[in-house]
């Protein structure tokens, strides 16, 4: 099983699907550090504007307020899109994995030497598993120090949050592995990318649904995370940030950080769901790998 | 028996893939398995690897029944149409083999050392596989089906890549093989190359063994004579059925197939006795070849 998972993990690192995330998200940190550079600016005159002009406009609190807040959001924004490219990245590393291995005949010397099916998958998942942890780690660290030092934001050392987003990745890992013992790469891709996407929009339309107190939208918005948890894993994480940075307006009970922001309670519940929902994935994908033919 | 199997069928849906084979093979035997292409040989072998499952029948290897995986320990299997992980080096591609076949730590370097010379790749052994050419990759899958030196090798068209002097290293890495008690399992579409490997073959067709024995006992049996002889009278036609058969007959040359060796003195005497003269006798060697085109073409006998 370790022979299979660091044979997987150096391909995962020489996949050219890896180079592209690795371009995107370079170019997505220096856009990402320009705009913090920019916003720090705009906020530090901002202040100095209100602090000259005695009197006008907005009172100091509210000023300081509006600081807090536009930096938030753009820590969250950081942390929103790095989760799309993790996620992204998950999906298209694995989608394969197994599918285009029988294709091409790349698993049919491998499956005659003496090791289980189940190690097999095991070893697959954890191969990508750590290239992934390791990416979604960087990644996230990234997003949190250009934060600290360009913006000057007071970013939560939170090792739970680095926890969830890494979890992110595998949750889709272990859905895209499965997928990939049945179903043709294409189809795979499809189905996993679909999923995934209905898991976004999903805590979008919940968020909506609880704004405007629609209960109808908002349990969609449960279903669809019931059924890709993504999502919701990163809002427990927006909810960790909310918690340990002591917002004063979601102590205000105002919450207008848009869809991105729906910060639910890292609910203990949904954190066992999305652990049995990875568990039941690997499970399927053992089960349907054992069954199959290599044919 | 190093290979067991009984009635080991796969059906691909509505599609045949093998029917009903029941096989033995012996210890140190090397086995032919020879077909034409769709005839259901790479399906045989893939269930006896643990590829694919069986829809009914059963088998054993070495004594277990398949889908042991303790026992592929001693299998060794070079697929048909196989890739291998070709951003490996050669040397690299065999020891992720040996650590996947158990191949002790300590042994490793030497064995793979061992194959690679077998297989005469030690030059190649530092280049990325990517940049060998057909023959020289069905070599390195040879190479990683040996690695844990195997008691039982099956290759599933090993030479379909190689050029003929490919071939001849095949045959003797094969003879080495059997010299050294091993027993080889091979698939071919090749008559010439399963004739001048193996000692049984099985000839299968749209998923049936229609003919399997060893090599000599498939050609013994039935023999064919050329006769050239004069002054034969009619009543000899009648004779010569009783122990074979006329194919020809223009006067003086006749062909004749007969039941058994043994039956030749007896058509000699038969000659003599109806006062003709022998000229010539000579027995036609009858080839794996023509047995083998008759019984594809014939659709078994
Ligand atoms: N995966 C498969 N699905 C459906 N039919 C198959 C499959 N593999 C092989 N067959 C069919 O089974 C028969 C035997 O194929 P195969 O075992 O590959 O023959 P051979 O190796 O002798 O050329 C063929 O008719 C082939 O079309
Ligand atoms: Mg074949």
């Amino acid at each position: 099983m370790l022979t299979i998972a660091s044979l997987t993990f150096k391909e995962a690192l020489r996949k050219k699907i890896l180079l592209a995330a690795v371009v995107l998200t370079l170019l997505f940190l220096v856009l990402y550090g320009t705009g913090l550079h920019f916003m720090a600016n705009d906020l530090e005159e901002m202040r100095e504007h209100q602090s000259n002009s005695r009197g006008g406009g907005f009172s100091a609190v509210e000023t300081e307020l509006m600081i807090e807040q536009s930096k938030r959001m753009f820590l969250l924004l950081g942390i929103y899109f790095s989760s799309s490219i993790v996620s992204l990245l998950a999906i298209f590393s694995s989608v394969g994995s197994v599918s285009a291995e029988i294709e091409n005949g790349m698993l049919h010397a491998i499956m005659a030497k003496p090791i289980r099916r189940r190690d097999i998958i095991l070893g697959k998942f954890i191969g990508y598993a750590l290239m992934l942890s390791f990416y979604a780690a960087i990644l996230f660290i990234s997003i949190l120090a250009l934060n600290h030092y360009i913006a000057g934001a007071k970013v939560p050392r939170e090792p739970g949050a680095v926890a969830l987003f890494i979890l992110q990745p595998l949750v889709l890992l272990a859905f895209t592995i499965a997928g990939s013992t049945r179903f043709s790469t294409l189809a795979n891709g499809i189905t996993a990318f679909m999923l995934y996407t209905i898991g976004v929009i999903g805590g979008m339309i919940e968020w909506v649904g609880v704004t405007m107190k629609n209960s109808v939208l908002s349990n969609t918005g449960i279903v669809t995370s019931l059924l890709m948890p993504v999502d919701s894993i990163y809002r427990m994480i927006v909810g960790l940030i909310s918690d340990s940075s002591g917002n004063l307006m979601s102590l205000m009970g105002v919450d207008p950080l848009g869809p991105f922001g729906t910060a639910s309670r890292p609910s203990i519940a949904m954190l066992i769901y999305t652990f049995i929902y990875l568990v039941a994935f690997i499970a399927i994908a053992v089960r349907s790998f054992s069954r199959r033919d290599i044919a | 028996m190093i290979i067991e199997t009984r009635n080991l069928t796969k059906i691909y849906g509505e599609k045949i893939g093998c029917e009903k084979i029941c096989l033995s093979v012996d210890e140190g035997r090397i086995f032919g398995f020879l077909g034409p292409n769709g005839a259901g040989k790479s399906t045989f072998v893939k269930m006896l690897v643990g590829l694919i499952k069986p829809t009914s029948g059963t088998a054993t290897l070495l004594g277990t029944p398949i889908g042991d995986v303790f026992t592929r320990r001693r299998v060794g299997f070079l697929p048909e149409n196989f890739r291998y992980q070709d951003w490996l080096t050669g040397r690299e591609l065999l020891q992720y083999h040996a650590a996947l076949a158990h191949v002790p730590k300590e042994m490793r370097s030497q064995r793979i050392g061992e194959v690679l010379r077998l297989v005469k790749l030690e030059g190649a052994a530092r280049s990325k596989i990517k940049t060998y050419s057909k023959g020289m990759q069905q070599r390195i899958g040879i190479a990683a089906a040996l690695i844990s030196d195997p008691d039982l090798l099956f290759l599933d068209e090993p030479t379909s890549a190689l050029d003929p002097i490919g071939r001849l290293d095949v045959r003797e890495i094969i003879a080495g093989l059997k010299e050294r008690k091993k027993t080889v399992f091979l698939n071919s579409h090749l008559l010439s190359e399963v004739e001048m490997t193996c000692d049984e073959v099985a000839i299968i067709k749209d998923g049936r063994i229609i003919e399997s024995g060893t090599i000599d006992d498939l050609l013994k049996g039935k023999v064919e004579v050329e006769i050239k002889a004069t002054g034969l009278n009619g009543s000899l036609d009648k004779q010569i059925s009783q122990i074979g058969r006329l194919i020809s007959d223009d006067g003086t040359e006749l062909l004749v197939e007969l039941e058994g060796e043994d039956k030749i003195p007896i058509l000699v005497s038969l000659i003599i006795r109806n006062g003709g003269k022998l000229y010539n006798l000579s027995r036609k060697k009858r080839t794996l070849e023509e047995l083998f085109l008759g019984v594809i073409k014939g659709g078994g006998s």
